[in-house]
């Protein structure tokens, strides 16, 4: 492909790495992003330290509101919180979980009623995973057994697991072999200053797309143009196969504005990307939604459930405490092929808090002795489980006419249910979590909510399908019977197996960026 | 109006020398005037005042307000540990607050009402506070007593209000900040949000574990 120019709707990480692959393969390429958010300033001194004086992160004003979504409140799926609408998209925030996903979780149509394979293999994807995991700053292990590494190495050494993880150890060994490991982290060891402000890293030693971004502007100059507060409502197309361009709208004016290219890619994350396909309605070619004339644009959306279990430390006297403001043990026992039947589950020990509130205690006049008394009683622990939730036809994304989000996207309505096999997978899980507390001596602490669905796992709303009459884009990411729209965001992934789906997202995108800048 | 005790201060973690050091008068005293009265006209308890106005503040408020905290770090009994040679809580008032009220006021990035409020009104009221606290009861320790821990709760006190101004968006603020730069130490933990500890790997390391 010599001297095209690529349209790619969204500026988080697949947005970001797509253009990157193509800039780099191909010198006549040009790249023009489109985000609907505003700017986002990373390694911001004042931003960091409001952070930290008034415990408010400043990543909260770019989250979905309320308003922005119908959602039935039963289905338990959580948007607020989980999306950034903003320049990097959701990983400004992203807890950098790192994990591959397993070579069966592309076959999941084997042995699920419902789910569908992929049409790439674990093996297809392999050495991409190894260019993500060093794009990312990945610290892990190197030598996990499962997923096969095919001798590849983590860019960083593994982060050494914390005196709290060691509670944990012996528990974990009686469960049988390699039952706990390093959790896989995006983390940049060469900056990282264990702040314990992760959500906002003073340093940049957390992989966030805004600075890629920001990269990809320094580095490639003029081939390089980002749109903010560009809100894409719409794909245009020149023909039934062949599309223009994408149509903006202005959030100002409400007029909209054209832009035309010669591929397009939609990397908008798994709502937005099937919401831009169903606006992409021509009454001759794609009446339905462009590639949805068999209806499966928005459809199986499926996420993680989330399980918390909770136990209580009985006497902290040593006063343990969460170190850094990660995970940094990790268990794939139950992220097994014995489970997948049944639901698979990866599990962390958590680590997101260091010492919360303490400040506030002193500000509010607890007294020295009542906070001491609460660190030896009450000292937490937390197992956070993510379950592969059974995929269900009825859920699904759709456009809610009428006047746009804040963000200038149309609003949104998401139908979702837990099918009776996930909830039977949840409890299954929960105990088996509960278990592992319980059996290091820990006081459990039961939840009344063990947590619900994520926004930001969401998948397979354009699941990547062997034909039109199963999906929505095809082994290459394109969508099915066109010549040069692409979608490269969850949404693609048939299934979301138990992990964070981020790095396998990145090693998507190093793929189709291999394909485009050909 | 609800009096203080020392018995109160004591259990509210403060050190008995310091509190020996109050003046009984800080310790039953009624808000001043200056300390009920509204910042300004135009002031919206949803941000601080004036968040437009750029600028340093000056020598004598920085002063006023590192003796704050100075008097915040004797009061609680922050210091640093004799297992590391860091001095985070021995130069916070010279080296990190100084940076904190600049960080707050000079917002000179980006605009100062997009997101980057600049404090410097309520920084300017809130050393006034402090000065006069000082004056009127005769020490450091009955001002820092009297602003921090008299009724907070106080009907007369409105969310414009000097004091309840100066509490939120500068004590409030710096204590969390003096924690943050290193005063959790003192409670016996090693790491904090907000504290540059150390890198992941390096051998010093504030972890606990050596596995």
């Amino acid at each position: 492909m010599r001297g095209k120019k690529v349209l790619i709707v969204g500026s988080g990480v697949a947005a970001t790495t797509v253009a990157r692959r193509v800039l780099e393969r191909n010198d006549a390429t040009v790249v023009d992003m489109f985000e609907a958010g505003p700017d986002f300033r990373t390694q911001n001194w004042r931003w960091w330290t409001d952070f930290v004086t008034t415990g408010r992160s400043p990543n909260g004003r770019y989250l979905d509101k309320p308003s922005d979504a119908d959602i039935n409140p039963e289905g338990g799926f959580e948007l607020v919180g989980g999306r950034m609408i903003v320049k990097g998209g959701s990983t400004n925030h992203w807890g950098g979980w790192a994990p591959r996903m397993k070579p069966e979780d592309f076959r999941l149509g084997d042995v699920r009623k419902g789910a569908l394979n992929w049409q790439i293999s674990y093996e297809d994807l392999a050495h991409y995973y190894t260019d993500a995991e060093h794009l990312l700053d990945v610290c892990g292990s190197s030598e996990t057994l499962t997923p096969p590494r095919y001798g590849a190495r983590y860019k960083h050494q593994p982060i050494p697991y914390t005196a709290m993880d060691g509670l944990l150890m012996e528990a974990l060994s009686s469960l049988g072999e390699n039952a706990f490991e390093p959790m896989p982290m995006a983390r940049d060891a060469t900056r990282c200053q264990t702040t314990g402000t992760c959500r906002y890293c003073p340093f940049g030693a957390r992989y966030t797309a805004a600075a890629d971004v920001d990269q990809l502007a320094s580095t490639f100059g003029k081939r390089f143009r980002l749109h903010l507060e560009s809100p894409v409502v719409a794909v245009r197309m020149r023909s039934r196969r062949t599309a223009a361009g994408v149509t903006v709208g202005d959030k100002k004016s409400h007029n909209t504005v054209h832009h035309d290219g010669d591929v397009t890619v939609i990397a908008a994350g798994t709502i937005e990307s099937a919401k831009i396909l169903l606006n992409s309605v021509t009454t001759t070619w794609w009446p339905k939604g462009l590639g949805n004339s068999t209806d499966h644009v928005g459809r199986h959306i499926v996420t993680h459930p989330l399980l918390r279990a909770v136990a209580r430390i009985p006497n902290n006297s040593t006063r343990l405490e969460q170190e850094v403001d990660f995970p940094t043990m990790a268990s794939r026992f139950y992220d097994s092929v014995d489970f997948q039947s049944r639901g698979k589950m990866f599990f962390a020990r958590d680590g997101r808090y260091i010492l919360p509130n303490f400040a506030e205690k002193l500000i509010s006049r607890s007294t020295i002795n009542e906070v001491n008394d609460q660190i030896i009683r009450n000292t937490r622990i937390e197992l956070r489980g993510l379950i592969e939730a059974f995929p269900d036809e009825d859920n699904r994304v759709e456009l809610i006419e009428g006047p746009f989000a804040t963000s200038g996207l149309p609003r949104t309505r998401i139908r979702y249910r837990e099918s009776e096999a996930t909830i039977t997978a949840r409890h299954m899980h929960l105990v088996h979590l509960e278990g592992v507390l319980r059996k290091a001596g820990l006081q459990h602490v039961p939840q009344e909510d063990s947590g619900g669905a994520r926004a930001d796992h969401a998948v397979a709303t354009c699941r990547m399908s062997r034909s039109p009459a199963e999906g929505v884009v095809d082994r290459d990411l394109r969508v099915h019977e066109t010549d040069n729209v692409f979608v490269c965001s969850n949404a693609v992934m048939p299934n979301p197996g138990a992990v964070n789906p981020t790095l396998t997202l990145a090693a998507l995108a190093l793929r189709l960026g291999d394909l485009l800048g050909a | 109006m609800k009096s203080i005790s020392r018995r109160y201060l004591l259990r509210a973690g403060l050190a008995s020398a310091f509190v020996g050091m109050i003046p009984k008068v800080a310790l039953g005293a009624d808000y001043s005037d200056d300390e009920i009265a509204t910042i300004g006209p135009d002031a919206r308890d949803d941000g601080p005042y004036r968040a437009e106005a750029l600028g340093l503040l000056d020598a004598w408020g920085v002063s006023e307000l590192q003796a704050f905290a100075s008097t915040a770090i004797a009061a609680w009994g922050f210091r640093d540990q004799d297992w590391d040679d860091r001095k985070d809580i021995a130069s916070y008032a010279s080296a990190r607050l100084p940076i904190l009220l600049d960080t707050k006021c000079n917002t000179t990035a980006m605009k100062a009402t997009d997101y980057q409020p600049s404090y410097l009104a309520e920084y300017e009221s809130a050393a006034r506070l402090v000065a006069a606290a000082k004056v009127r009861f005769r020490s450091e320790a009955g001002a820092f007593c009297h602003l921090m821990f008299a009724d907070r709760s106080d009907r007369r006190l409105s969310p414009t209000s000097r004091v309840v101004r100066a509490r939120t968006y500068v004590f409030d603020e710096i204590t969390r900040h003096i924690l943050a730069s290193g005063g959790f130490r003192t409670l016996g933990f090693v790491n904090y949000s907000g504290y540059f500890g150390y890198s992941l790997h390096d051998p010093r390391s504030f972890r606990r574990s050596s596995k």
